[in-house]
């Protein structure tokens, strides 16, 4: 953000982003709204683990547990901090829609996605640190075993609802608020899409891309192999936790079961399909494989949940065989490129 | 003092030992050859010298500081370039970000900088395009800086493979059979360019190469390397004329002929 004009498209964008969280929950079918939510939230989520599993090619299959320590760890902020912090949110957690909600819930939001996203950052360098040290496949054993632990440590504290989900804490009385809407999830959305677009064309994006092609070339111009590793995986936890902050604020009831690793499978789906590497990739793929099994499970009931999972495994199979690089390989979709799709017919 | 020196440097791998007992010397800004049959241990010096592996014996100095047991890429921060005999490009980068991912490791203005394109971003990426150019001018890859690095012919690839090194800023470079692969005008060009390196960049070169018309050509001093043990070194034409040389290494390759 270096031109004058940068900062006033910037605060258009806000703008737009605020009108919209605005209008849209009173304009818009509430299935919908629902979908373009949870949507939101699945691209924070796919973009930042594409950082990890595309950038960097290794192979993180417990993204939802990350999610899951930024769910906690920010609804129990909002919650536990609510007395001393956030007494000016009702106890109900009820802050409506209108231009005052959007005043009321923005402290409490950012600091439950900051806390959530630093949290998860935490246990990614921990976790992160002794398994990427290692070349091979270590780090998708010990993402696999961390969810697991996460699920253990969340089921036996009964301050955070243990296995019955937390809502809240019936003792002082206050709820989860519901201080997620449309301008918060859209607005990290879109940080992480700029941050990663940025990232991968920029020269420190580069190294990010040379540990995925080589990792002893890598290190023979003197890219330190670890660090870029786990710096991607920090990072990608970090936005993992601030999409946990949001989905738990957003849903106010979380369930320890909603991170696992079905649910970690179905990033690795997203991206995987989106193409390892591709921004755009990852944000297609992300809308299409939220919004289409909300919709068919709206249409067709519970009959759907049968199939989800052997769908996507399906899907991913014959993706292998038919465009083992994913829908958009490791390129980007943009106008530029099409427009000259276009063109090339006309000018031969 | 020289710019790299080994000392009783001993390289096992369980019960074969690839590297033993190599004593070897480079002066600063010299352009120096080692030469030796397949399997002699070539490429297991260069994987010492660059930390690939550790010396399971003996001392490695460069520049004055001992670098045995130091991480690659700490090692090649310190000015050690190198090429890989089995061409180890960023494949699926293009040739000209094959240049600047090594140019990054001293321009990177940090993540933050480029989340925010700030100013110093801008000119870092600048100054970066600019100077893989360069490099891509010299090594006459400029055609081609746009395409994929992995779509390239052979020579090229290897071409590219020394502008990458280049671009650490080596005080010496390391190069394992740059000309492999390559038809004879390239490998003369190639060493035309080798020398130009040397003279006008002033970077010391020691260089792995089969080719004996090329070795004997562009080398001043060579090292024979038999069985993972140096068994001679001298000038092209002390090597040419020595017995053990002649026995040991022509032997090997006219068995190989035949
Ligand atoms: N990582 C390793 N593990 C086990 N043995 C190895 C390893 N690397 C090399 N060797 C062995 O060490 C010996 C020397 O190999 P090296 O590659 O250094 O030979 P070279 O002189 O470069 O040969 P060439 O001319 O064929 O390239 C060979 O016998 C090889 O099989
Ligand atoms: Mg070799």
């Amino acid at each position: 953000m270096t031109k004058p004009i940068n900062y006033v498209i910037a605060l258009a964008i806000l703008g737009v982003l605020a009108t919209l969280s605005v209008i849209l929950p009173i304009y818009m079918d509430d299935l919908v709204y629902r979908v373009l939510m949870l949507s939101g939230i699945a691209v924070i989520m796919a973009v930042s683990l594409n950082l990890i599993n595309g950038f960097t090619g290794q192979f993180s299959i417990g993204h939802a547990g990350f999610q899951a320590v930024g769910a906690y760890v920010g609804a129990a902020l909002t919650v536990y901090g609510h007395n001393d912090i956030f007494g000016h949110l009702p106890k109900d957690g009820q802050i409506g829609t209108g231009w005052m909600s959007l005043a009321v819930g923005a402290g409490p939001m950012l600091a439950s996605m900051l806390a959530g996203g630093l949290a998860a950052a935490l246990i990614g360098y921990i976790v992160g640190l002794p398994s990427l040290r290692l070349r091979g496949d270590y780090l998708a054993i010990v993402t696999l075993g961390f969810g697991e632990i996460i699920r253990v440590i969340v089921e036996n504290n009964d301050s955070v609802g243990g296995p019955r989900g937390f809502s809240g804490n019936l003792d002082i009385g206050v709820s989860v608020p519901a201080i997620t809407n449309f301008f918060w999830v859209f607005g990290v959305a879109i940080v992480v899409i700029l941050f990663a677009r940025n990232l991968r064309f920029s020269i420190s994006g580069l190294q990010y891309l040379a540990v995925r092609e080589d990792e002893v070339a890598a290190q023979a111009v003197g890219i330190d192999t670890t660090r870029t590793k786990v710096n991607a995986f920090v990072i990608g936890s970090f936005f993992a936790g601030v999409g946990g902050s949001l989905f738990a604020h957003y849903e106010q009831t979380i369930l320890i079961s909603s991170f696992n690793f079905v649910r970690s499978f179905d990033f690795v789906t997203i991206v995987v399909l989106g193409g390892l590497g591709s921004v755009t990739g990852s944000i297609i793929s992300a809308l299409v494989l939220t919004a289409l099994p909300e919709i068919l499970r709206s249409s067709l009931g519970a009959q759907f949940n049968q199939y989800r999972l052997v769908s996507y495994a399906l899907l991913l199979i014959v993706m292998m065989l038919v465009r083992p690089q994913g829908i958009f390989g490791r390129g980007e979709l943009s106008f530029a490129k099409l427009r000259n799709k276009f063109k090339k017919p006309a000018t031969q | 003092m020289a710019l790299l020196e080994l000392t009783k440097v001993v390289k096992r791998f369980g019960g074969l030992t690839a590297v033993n007992d190599v004593n070897l010397a480079i002066e600063e800004g010299s352009l120096c050859g080692l030469i030796g049959p397949n399997g002699a241990g070539k490429t297991t010096v260069f994987n010492l010298l660059t930390g690939v592996y550790a010396p399971t014996e003996g001392d490695i100095r460069f520049n004055g500081t001992s670098i045995a047991g130091w991480k690659p890429y700490r090692i090649s921060r310190a000015g050690i370039g190198r090429t890989f005999q089995n061409i180890r490009l960023f494949g699926e980068l293009s040739v000209i970000d094959n240049v600047r991912t090594a140019l990054s490791v001293n321009d990177d203005p940090g993540i933050l900088h480029a989340f925010l394109r700030t100013p110093k971003w801008e000119q870092r990426e600048q100054s970066t395009v600019k100077e893989a150019e360069r490099l891509l001018e010299l090594l006459d890859l400029s055609d081609v800086a746009k395409e994929q690095s992995n779509s390239l012919p052979y020579g090229r690839q290897r071409r590219l493979e020394i502008a990458r090194a280049l671009a650490t800023r080596p005080k010496l470079l390391l190069l394992d059979e740059p000309a492999a692969g390559m038809n004879p005008q390239e490998s003369a060009d190639l060493m035309h360019l080798i020398r130009r390196l040397r003279d006008e960049f002033g970077v010391t070169i020691l260089l792995i190469e089969h080719d004996m018309n090329v070795v004997m050509q562009v080398c001043e001093q060579i090292t024979v390397l038999v069985y993972g043990q140096p068994i001679a070194s001298g000038t092209p034409a002390d090597i040419q004329a020595n017995p053990k040389v002649i026995e040991a290494y022509l032997g090997t390759t006219s068995e190989d002929a035949s």
